[in-house]
């Protein structure tokens, strides 16, 4: 499956309001990771993050905020501004079998400070 | 959730991959408010045509910092859609071929539909209003 290598100056983000974001953002990570040529049990694995990311209630100002970047075989994405405490809890919660869910489905997780003072996560899927 | 207050906001680089990305979000959306199908039918429809004329007609090819902006917000039984760039602006002739059915197309599936220029003169944006019964339509562009 082909895919595309975006490498314009324009950030690509999605703000959605937390009480419609989890068909938005289901529908959005699908399309991303199909264009990233994932495998369907990873495009799987995105619809349950979009889930547990629409579900959480870290947005600040109720706005569920996401950028992302598409690339060969892989989806970069960082959410927020988070809440005070969000990262945190976005990371540990929920919990399936005592497992945190987005650690166990990301390849890469990441706490991200910024100038704004607000905390945001980086993931990154492959 | 006031008219004030978008709903979904989407910035993405006016590249054609990124007009289904767009399709997707507002039909997320539309689901999300309880839109009947038909009525999501029009608003997807009508959203990825002006989506698509961003991307074919708002800027010069190559052109590195070419956005597409996307604005949604929600309010009693309508749905306000605003399609924006940062373009050349209306009345450029960009010599890009098309059968011209988008705008009446965009026209016949709203409720209201408005053609401006951008935030500050740059661009263009395209406010189209949907109704959630999709009820008799009095477009015009």
């Amino acid at each position: 499956m082909s895919s595309t290598v975006q490498s314009t100056a324009v950030p690509s983000r999605i703000c959605v309001s937390a009480v419609t974001a989890g068909p938005v953002l289901a529908r959005v990570f699908g399309i991303l990771g199909a264009r990233a040529g994932l495998s369907l049990d990873r495009v799987s694995d995105l619809l349950l993050a979009a889930d547990t990311i629409a579900d959480a209630d870290v947005h600040a100002d109720g706005m569920a905020c996401i950028e992302f970047t598409v690339v060969e075989g892989q989806i970069d994405m960082v959410v927020g501004p988070l809440a005070e405490g969000g990262a945190e809890r976005l990371l540990e919660s929920p919990r399936v079998g005592g497992v945190a869910v987005l650690p166990r489905l990301a390849d890469q997780v990441e706490l991200l400070g910024s100038d704004d003072g607000a905390r945001r996560v980086r993931l990154a899927f492959s | 959730m006031t008219a004030e207050t978008p709903q979904l906001h989407l910035l993405l680089p006016a590249a054609p991959e990124n007009v289904v990305v767009a399709r997707q979000a507002i039909t997320g959306l539309c689901e999300g408010l309880g839109f009947p199908s038909r009525a999501t039918d029009d608003v997807r429809l009508a959203v990825t045509e002006a989506c698509t004329n961003v991307v074919v007609h708002a800027y010069a090819p190559d052109t590195a910092t070419a956005q597409l902006e996307v604005e949604a917000s929600a309010a009693d039984h309508e749905l306000l859609v605003t399609v924006r760039d940062q373009g050349r602006g209306m009345g450029v002739f960009t010599g890009a071929a098309g059968l011209g059915l988008g705008l009446p197309l965009i026209a016949a599936l709203t409720r209201a539909v408005e053609m401006r220029a951008g935030p500050n003169g740059v661009g263009t944006e395209i406010a189209m209003t949907f109704s959630k019964d999709g009820s008799e339509q009095d477009a015009h562009v």
